[in-house]
């Protein structure tokens, strides 16, 4: 693969964690799912990203380096607005009648984390 | 006869409650942009109907219902403390750095810059007046960069106290209108939900300000707790807070003559800074006493802006007081270049200045060892990496400055970052707020559990994305 290749991808990725925050909506279902699934795609990029660099196939310079911190913060970002998503939920649910979910230590849902994994991975 | 009556009167009131239950409707359209106005229904019962007992059913209205949840509404106001916090910290921090020259090309790193390169080019010519003369010009300049620099933060803190000032002002005002809401509450029958709103919106406003808990009490009024715990309003009392500019003498002051950190105390004049933590004013506070501190010093350290200009003076007059004017016997000796008010650590920046005595025959270039220009040649390396000359935690006096700015620059990139994100997490808390004040969550639980999923998948999505670009990053091996 040929540098101008992988930083492609990359780009991409960053494009696509841009446009799941950007549309991101926490009382849309579909719009979740439509965030999660730009996300799933982000992530595909940069396995391939990743590949090219453990290949040896893109260079190893400073200015990709501040990138890749780039969009880990863009990264980062994202995770807090969702992550405050998720605790808000979470003490929703511990108010309702119904049993409380239990969630495992990875604080999950307990029993879902192996069903998202594969489909993350895909 | 008589049931047809009862029928009719029975009529006539549903007529009546149902007008009733419109006029709700009509009060929740003209609300719907009241401030802390929350949508309320009118909660209908059915009244009993025995045919053969005389009782002919209807309707009645049982009080109204509104549509608020208290762990949304606190949800909102967290995220709300934690913006004002963040943007305070933005605003107050992008204010400070405007001060530091990152480039080098001005400020202090210029003017540093310029007499090293004085210094530079006296070695080269040591008995030449004109450059004995750009020496003392250019450590003229510096000085005068440095009082300015530290006469800007100075200011900068002076402004800072009144903001903290008028937040505090305004955290009082509010405070009395919740006084003013507890005193109106006791004294109604059934809530009211125009006073609601009011006390809504006001703890709205509150929670841009600064970190608090409410507790409604069994009596309707509501107690608001400073973060820690103090009492801002308890019924129809309110601790009104103050600032307070002093000295920390706990522990004992080491810089005693230091600016002052602001203080913010309650009525009793316990000093409850420590609690306030969030909201506006605990970003403003941080700033003031942290970031600031960290620069212009305080009770305990020197500030990183007096290191400088005291290792500064120090190094360059122990340089010159070690060398001669002239290589002859008898040779006067170098005279300091620099003074500054050494009574207190924090009072070397702004108290920096040109020896008001030198003159530049007075310039000692000669050393110890009687090499012409083995003085100005120290004085001049002062710059270059790897000398340990007047170092600062292991830095040179160009690199201590260049840390100086870039932790100024980071302080503000940290807080313009969490700014941003803090921005959409409490836009986010108001959309959730919205989305379930009015539901019954029981009833809602398995479509609560469908949106928790749906986070979670995402959630996780993230880390993954985060542990692969991690991965990516340790394999890049960048040695620049």
């Amino acid at each position: 693969m040929t540098p101008d290749i992988a930083a492609a991808h990359l780009d991409r990725a960053r494009s696509g964690i841009r446009q799941a925050l950007a549309q991101w909506n926490p009382a849309d279902l579909p719009a979740v799912e439509s965030s999660r699934e730009l996300l799933a795609a982000a992530v595909g990029d940069v396995r391939v990203f990743e590949s090219a660099v453990r290949a040896g196939d893109v260079p190893h310079t400073a200015q990709l380096r501040d990138t890749i911190v780039a969009v880990k913060k863009e990264v980062m970002q994202a995770t807090r607005v969702v992550d405050a998503c998720v605790a808000f939920h979470r003490g929703l649910l511990a108010r309702t009648g119904g049993a409380p979910p239990t969630y495992d230590a990875d604080g999950c849902i307990a029993g879902e984390s192996a069903e998202l994994e594969p489909e993350v991975h895909a | 006869m008589s049931n047809l009556l009862a029928a009719l009167t029975s009529s006539g009131n549903a007529l009546d409650v149902f007008q009733q239950a419109l006029g709700v409707v009509q009060n929740n359209v003209n609300n719907s942009s009241t401030p802390g106005y929350a949508t309320q229904t009118l909660n209908l019962e059915a009244l009993p109907l025995v045919v053969t007992g005389g009782l002919t059913g209807g309707v009645a209205a049982h009080g109204l219902q509104d549509s608020r949840d208290d762990y949304a509404e606190e949800q909102v106001q967290l995220q709300t403390q934690t913006l004002g916090k963040y943007t305070a910290q933005a605003n107050a921090t992008g204010a400070i750095q405007s001060f530091f020259d990152v480039s080098g090309t001005g400020g202090v790193p210029a003017a540093l810059n310029n007499l090293l390169s004085a210094f530079s080019a006296w070695s080269a010519t040591p008995n030449d007046a004109t450059a004995q003369q750009t020496v003392l010009s250019s450590a003229q300049s510096l000085a005068s960069s440095v009082n300015g620099l530290a006469n800007s933060l100075s200011s900068t803190s002076q402004q800072l106290d009144t903001q903290i000032g008028s937040t505090v002002s305004q955290i009082n005002t509010i405070a009395a209108q919740i006084q003013q809401y507890n005193e109106q509450v006791v004294q109604q029958t059934q809530p009211d939900p125009g006073t609601e709103a009011q006390l809504y919106s006001s703890l709205d406003n509150l929670s841009q300000l600064t970190n608090f808990t409410t507790v409604t009490q069994t009596d309707g009024t509501v107690t608001v707790m400073l973060g820690g715990g103090t009492p801002l309003v308890i019924g129809d009392q309110v601790n009104a807070l103050q600032v307070v500019d002093s000295v920390d003498t706990n522990p004992p002051a080491a810089n005693p003559s230091s600016p002052p950190t602001a203080h913010i105390v309650d009525s009793a004049g316990a000093d409850i800074t420590s609690q306030v933590d969030s909201g506006q004013l605990g970003g403003l506070l941080d700033v003031r006493n942290r970031v600031l501190g960290s620069l212009l010093g305080d009770s305990q350290q020197a500030g990183s802006l007096n290191q400088f200009a005291k290792t500064l003076a120090d190094t360059v007059n122990q340089i010159l007081e070690s060398g001669t004017v002239s290589s002859s016997a008898g040779a006067a000796s170098g005279v300091a270049l620099f003074t500054y008010d050494s009574s207190d650590a924090t009072h070397a920046a702004a108290s920096l200045a040109l020896n008001p005595a030198i003159t530049g025959s007075q310039l000692a270039s000669v050393d110890s060892s009687g090499t012409a220009n083995g003085i100005a040649n120290q004085l001049a390396d002062l710059g270059n990496a790897g000398n340990t000359a007047g170092n600062i935690d292991g830095m040179n006096l160009v690199e201590f400055l260049g840390q100086i700015a870039s932790s100024v620059g980071q302080e503000n990139q940290t807080a313009t970052t969490n700014q941003t994100t803090q921005q959409q997490v409490a836009s986010q808390a108001t959309t959730l707020r919205d989305q379930v004040s009015g539901v019954n969550l029981d009833e809602q639980a398995t479509s609560v559990l469908q949106f928790q999923r749906a986070y979670q998948a995402t959630a996780q999505v993230l880390t993954v994305l985060n542990d692969v670009l991690d991965t990516t990053m340790n394999m890049m091996t960048v040695t620049t």
